[in-house]
């Protein structure tokens, strides 16, 4: 058994017993979430359609062809990248508040959501959703647009081999300034393109495809793989890097490799779905107050926590203005997760008063 | 157990499951056969129309449910007659007035914005065609053309553009003689207001579509051209080319226009004349300032309507 040393508790007493709990409430908000949507499709249906979906078309399934297209190719994809792209963005979220040392940490202070938007913006402003790429073009620049943010912010950043935390924040923030007015420059030149750019920046999962989840499916697990080595190390992290490098650490080396992983994850995640903000900033805060500092309980919770605030925003922003005078217009989910995730980071904020630390 | 080999137990065991699970996802990915939605009219000779985007798009011959996304396409279906298919429309497609009642009735359905649209709602209509503008709506409507629903992006560039717009619209419909009379009426009124502003002066023309900042009508664009064909200049056709110009008041002052003619935004008459510098301005000391509906610019049919509107504003002693 290892002392806790400087590790606080959270809320719950046994953090690893309750993890399932969790991940009971992640399945819990998938099935209900299926169930949601313009037609309000019943269990049972739901189970014939993922059942007659996967294995066999028959025709004499009792569900109707149009709901089972709505939910193997709508509803299912758009969860299951809402899964993918809430865990990225929580994981991602918790990894940089440890490397940092600071709760203000979220994924997109590496620069990653700026050069995403500037790679998205780029692919949208210059119409090639016509030409290259087919519409995959807005993606594919978008991960590459925010690869190479975190590259510059990691360069600026580097004294050699090592890269001091408070200079890393620094660049990276500093990327996401720059970047930002490049991307308020190509809107004030974007002329009949602006409202399509505008929706793709305030997020949105209306576009996930089982192509898309196919491509971004493998890094992510790599990126997650990656992360979950590491864990351990970054309880020892949050000590201070020295301390840690005395207990044999390598703090370096750990801090690349980590920051590598979650940038690789944070921009897949981006790269589908536009940026989609305060999950990574909110969630790990929530789950570090009720599952307490230790990262190896802390990753996975803030990942399915991460999971379940992204699908319950999703579902919001899908049947928030569905009923009001029929509109059916749907909310992007970025503004969902601002919406929700500011009151509640703002009460959380008031409820601690800083009194919990890492 | 010490420290290192634990690592190592702990590393093989994610890295087998990540196998596990990458394995999984590519079986699911091609098992998973992607649903088409194939409309249900056996036809053997699908309609082939090529859209503004160039790309070749099959289409049942009997189209019976269209959704249009675009309020001045939305028009052009209503004036060919064949709005008895229309089942679905964006929130701002609000004219003809007659159209409120029928989404009333429940006959045809709101479907959320061409930027912002509620795909399960699209895909649910069970549409023969969709209808929209690109490729700017492209990137959210993407996911339709995925499921392989029918969908043409149309691009109307200036009175051409319009008229090709209705003509693929009513051949897509097959109302082909329907959108041929339409166009030939269109023609025929601008033919007549050309006819009636020819032997006038030119007058020099600033039309404004927005005013916080101050946005122009560019060169190369419908309003533009109706400029023209009214018989005046649009002092801003020399700006690059773009569909509004964002611009400076002094260059408005600086090129004293005729007339002046506010296009859709609500800024009161009077405030326009009451800017710093535009007292100077001929158009508004002879207060020849005029407001105009922005949905009569637009490339619908009731862009003739417009026409003849700016014609009067311009030369109010034609015919």
């Amino acid at each position: 058994m290892h002392s806790r040393g400087n590790l606080k508790r959270g809320k719950i007493r046994s953090p690893k017993k309750a993890l399932p709990v969790l991940f009971a409430l992640l399945v819990a908000t998938f099935l209900v979430s299926l169930n949601l949507g313009f037609k309000q499709i019943p269990i049972q249906t739901i189970f014939d359609a993922l059942f007659y979906g996967v294995v066999d078309l028959s025709p004499q399934s009792t569900v109707s062809y149009v709901d089972r297209v709505i939910i193997m190719e709508i509803r299912l994809p758009r969860l299951i990248g809402g899964i993918l792209v809430g865990s990225s963005l929580g994981v991602s979220g918790a990894v940089l508040q440890g490397i940092f040392r600071n709760n203000l940490a979220e994924p997109y202070v590496t620069g990653v959501s700026s050069g995403a938007a500037v790679g998205g913006a780029s692919a949208i402003v210059l119409g090639f959703g016509v030409t290259i790429f087919g519409t995959a073009a807005v993606s594919v620049l978008a991960f590459i647009g925010a690869i190479s943010a975190v590259l510059l912010a990691y360069n600026i950043a580097r004294v050699g081999s090592r890269v001091p935390v408070v200079t890393l924040l620094l660049s990276g923030i500093s990327v996401s300034v720059f970047l930002s007015a490049i991307i308020t420059l190509m809107m004030v030149f974007s002329g009949e393109e602006l409202r399509a750019l505008i929706f793709w920046l305030l997020g949105s999962l209306s576009s996930m495809s089982w192509m898309k989840i196919s491509v971004i499916l493998p890094p992510i697990i790599l990126a997650f793989t990656i992360i979950a080595v590491y864990a351990r190390d970054l309880n020892v992290m949050t000590l201070g890097e020295d301390t840690a490098h005395t207990l044999g650490v390598r703090v370096e080396r750990s801090k690349i490799v980590l920051i590598f992983a979650v940038s690789l994850a944070t921009a897949l995640a981006v790269s589908v779905s536009g940026i989609i903000g305060f999950v990574g900033l909110v969630v790990p805060h929530i789950t570090r107050i009720i599952f307490g500092p230790d990262h190896r309980v802390l990753l996975p919770a803030s990942m399915m926590g991460g999971a379940i605030f992204l699908m319950l925003c999703d579902a919001l922003a899908r049947t928030a203005f569905r009923s009001v005078g029929g509109i059916g217009m749907e909310l992007p989910v970025g503004v969902v997760t601002a919406l929700i995730g500011g009151p509640l980071f703002i009460y959380l904020l008031r409820r601690t008063k800083g009194r919990y630390s890492l | 157990m010490d420290y290192p080999s634990m690592y190592l137990k702990k590393k093989v065991i994610t890295a087998l499951i990540a196998l596990l699970i990458i394995v999984i996802a590519t079986g699911v990915y091609f098992t998973a056969q992607s649903l088409e939605l194939i409309s249900d009219n056996t036809d053997d000779s699908p309609i082939i129309i090529m859209d503004d985007l160039g790309r070749n798009v099959s289409i049942g011959n009997k189209i019976e449910r269209i959704i249009s996304i675009v309020p001045s396409n939305t028009e052009i279906i209503f004036a060919i007659g064949g709005e008895n298919k229309l089942i679905g429309v964006d929130q701002y497609s609000v004219n003809p007035p007659r159209i409120e009642s029928m989404i009333e009735d429940g006959e045809i359905q709101v479907v959320g914005s061409a930027f912002s649209p509620d795909i399960e709602k699209i895909v649910a209509l069970q549409p023969d065609l969709i209808i929209a503008n690109g490729p700017s709506m492209r990137t959210a409507l993407v996911r339709l053309e995925e499921l392989n629903l029918p969908i043409i992006y149309l691009r109307p560039i200036g009175l051409d553009g319009l008229y090709n717009n209705i003509r693929v619209i009513g051949a897509s419909m097959s109302l082909g003689e329907a959108s041929e009379d339409l166009v030939q009426s269109i023609q025929k009124r601008v033919s007549a207001v050309q006819n009636a502003v020819k032997d006038k002066p030119r007058v020099r023309v600033y039309m404004e579509t927005w005013s916080d900042p101050m946005l122009a009508v560019g060169p190369n664009t419908l309003p533009d051209e109706v400029i023209s064909l009214a018989g005046g200049i649009n002092v801003f056709s020399d700006a690059v080319g773009q569909v509004s110009v964002a611009i400076n008041p002094e260059a408005v002052v600086a090129r004293n226009p005729d007339v002046i003619i506010i296009a859709g935004n609500e800024v009161s008459l009077t405030e326009v004349s009451s800017r710093p510098g535009f007292h100077t301005i001929d158009a508004v000391e002879n207060n020849r300032i005029y407001y105009i509906s922005r949905m009569l610019i637009a490339p619908s049919p009731r862009i003739a309507e417009g026409l003849e509107k700016i014609a009067m504003f311009l030369h109010p002693d034609a015919s």
